[in-house]
């Protein structure tokens, strides 16, 4: 599986979100997009699966161009799970992850194997216990776990999470994240999620993406690569120290630097 | 010693919650589904009971069992009676078979805006469908204006003027998105402008073309004819299937744009194709009825309560749940302050109003 950005720029009524992006993943493994708030890492992935169109620029599946791609085809490769949802008519939990089955099928209602995917999916999200509860009667935790089994109940070749451990406690963030990064190994899937996380994106992350005003990517690489000081205060604006912890760069934070510093900082590398 | 006490406070029923294994949740999700379709099954019983027993119900005394031998003498050519033979098929059956229809479409729209749009509040009017109706008809009785010259001016000018507000929307939403927002919001102008033109025209009215407009807007079953019934039967039957061949995307739609665009639907396109066939469904039933209203608004509701928000199985329940709400409320409204007669809508706002609030109260699980 390969994807490709050449060169995308988006923007929401003229207002510029994202600049010259490029991009290319070609190998499974989990990716995080890490960056401040606005910089466009949404906007991003959601040019990814064509949810929201590039104003210019090129995004490729396999070398086929999204454009060319009906939703329905997209759907076959790319799962997505949005970053929250809010469901004004509740379906079962079930109901809802056998929706994900849908690109796979046309007219038929789902069959035992589609049961058989959506429970192993909710086993993998330790839900299974709610299969039969209704979405809005769940904790947002909870609701945000059945989401990603629906995304996982897509079996697709790429699945692209938006903030998916935002609503979970640290232990389901600690076991979502590794259950992602083991199964993008497993099944040879890339899985693409954003993070505010950096140490969970530091542990668990193969490649890191971290995007910066205005809309860019700032660096690609390995978490070691990426998770350094001088990143940190550029892309964040904040001071900390990096230590190694079981071979993965650990972020504590010390201070935000004034918003003047900041924007010397930028003016200064521009 | 804390937790040995917190886990003998757990009760049986939460501890087999926690433990429920896959085929514990397989034979559940197959129970689950069964009683959906035993709840549709209970609704179409029903209204096949009720239209029975309303065959049998009216102003003029006719038997239970005569009533249905009047109707076999009738099909074998063996009328004894004419009087009641004309009563029963010229006013009731058409009368009962409109209802039916009228529940059927009516119910489905309402489901489908719901879910559409994302709106608890819409139903078959939320896109200014009754407000073009109202006005087409208007002008028909009391200027005698219409489309086509012919004995059905009003249902002609009705059906037509109740599509404008559609159009309206449907060249507002390429021209911004078509999301639920600009849709509703655009359907409520449509519908201020065509109610207030409405109003001006009804100013100018006198006495008893006003009351033709007000029983007109009221809605009623007690114009159906044999000849209009097969026009309404195809714009209803074809509608709702379309409808309910779409159940499934509608369920995706229902998990919000986004989401349903990475599922493989064109979100935009299906909501305004829905809008389409909801129109032409709506307009068929209401040029032939006139305003019916609440129907297509509670009997969704009231479905949604007992089987959940899955549109596979809600649409057709909504369906036989709206003709068993709406030929109840035909038969109360034909017999309660007989000889005088209560208006269908009417009825079903006051029947179907309570029922649905004492189920709100009493629902244990949320269905919103």
């Amino acid at each position: 599986m390969e994807i490709t950005l050449d060169n995308v720029n988006f923007s929401y009524d003229n207002s510029p979100v994202l600049h010259n992006i490029s991009l290319k993943l070609n190998e499974p493994g989990l990716v995080c997009i890490i960056g401040p708030n606005g910089v466009g890492k949404s906007t991003l992935i959601k040019c990814i699966n064509k949810i929201l169109q590039p104003d210019s620029g090129q995004i490729f599946l396999n070398n086929k161009n999204v454009n060319d791609m009906s939703f329905k085809e997209i759907s076959k490769i790319i799962g997505y799970v949005p970053a929250s949802s809010i469901d004004m008519f509740s379906m079962t939990v079930m109901d809802s992850i056998l929706i994900g089955r849908y690109p796979h099928k046309n007219w038929s209602s789902p069959t035992n194997e589609d049961v058989d995917i959506a429970c192993d999916t909710m086993e993998m999200m330790s839900i299974i216990h709610l299969a039969l509860r209704n979405l809005n009667e769940l904790s947002a935790g909870q609701h945000q776990r059945a989401s990603i089994a629906r995304g996982l109940a897509q079996l697709p070749q790429v699945l692209i999470l938006d903030e998916p451990t935002a609503n979970l406690d640290v232990r389901h963030q600690l076991m979502v994240t590794d259950l992602l990064s083991k199964l993008s190994h497993k099944n040879n899937v890339i899985v693409i999620m954003i993070s505010h996380d950096l140490n969970i994106a530091s542990k668990y992350a193969d490649k890191i993406i971290i995007m910066s005003t205005p809309g860019v990517i700032y660096k690609i690489g390995t978490p070691a690569e990426v998770i350094t000081p001088e990143t940190m205060r550029y892309v964040y604006g904040v001071e900390c120290i990096i230590e190694n912890i079981k071979g993965h760069p650990h972020v504590i934070l010390l201070d935000a630097l004034p918003d003047e510093d900041i924007r010397k900082m930028h003016e200064g590398l521009e | 010693m804390m937790k040995g006490h917190v886990t003998n406070k757990i009760s049986k029923n939460e501890l087999k919650e926690m433990y429920t294994t896959r085929d514990e949740v397989s034979l559940g999700y197959g129970k689950y589904l069964w009683k959906k379709r035993v709840f549709i099954v209970v609704c179409v019983l029903a209204s096949i009971f009720i239209a029975g027993y309303a065959v049998t119900v009216g102003s003029y005394p006719i038997g239970f069992f005569e009533s249905y031998q009047i109707i076999i003498d009738h099909i074998l050519g063996n009328v004894s009676d004419a009087t009641k033979d004309l009563i029963l098929w010229e006013s009731r059956l058409p009368r009962i078979i409109a209802g039916a229809l009228v529940g059927v479409g009516l119910s489905i729209a309402g489901a489908t805006m719901q879910s559409t749009m994302k709106n608890p509040l819409a139903d078959p009017y939320t896109t200014g469908i009754s407000s073009g109706a109202s006005f087409g008809a208007t002008i028909a009785i009391i200027l005698g204006v219409t489309v086509l010259g012919s004995s059905y001016g009003i249902v002609v000018n009705a059906f037509i003027f109740s599509l404008i507000p559609a159009a309206v929307i449907i060249v507002i939403s390429g021209l911004r998105k078509a999301s639920p927002t600009v849709m509703i919001l655009s359907g409520i102008a449509v519908m201020y402008v065509f109610n207030a033109l409405t109003t001006v025209i009804m100013l100018m009215a006198n006495p008893e073309d006003l009351a033709a407009v007000y029983n007109w807007q009221v809605g009623t079953l007690a114009k159906s004819k044999w000849e209009t019934l097969p026009i309404m039967a195809v714009v209803t039957l074809v509608g709702s299937i379309i409808l309910i061949t779409l159940s499934n995307k509608l369920n995706i739609l229902a998990t919000g744009d986004e989401s349903a665009k990475s599922l493989g639907i064109d979100a935009n396109k299906l909501r305004l194709f829905c809008l389409v066939v909801v129109s032409f469904l709506a307009a068929g039933i209401v040029s032939f009825t006139g305003v019916i209203g609440f129907v297509g608004l509670v009997a969704p509701h009231i479905a949604r309560i007992f089987i959940g928000s899955d549109n596979r199985y809600l649409l057709p329940a909504s369906a036989a749940f709206g003709v068993v709400l709406v030929l109840i409320s035909d038969v109360i409204g034909r017999t309660v302050i007989y000889p005088a007669v209560l208006q269908v809508g009417v009825v079903t706002a006051f029947l179907g109003g309570p029922l649905f609030l004492y189920l709100l109260i009493k629902q244990r699980k949320e269905a919103w």
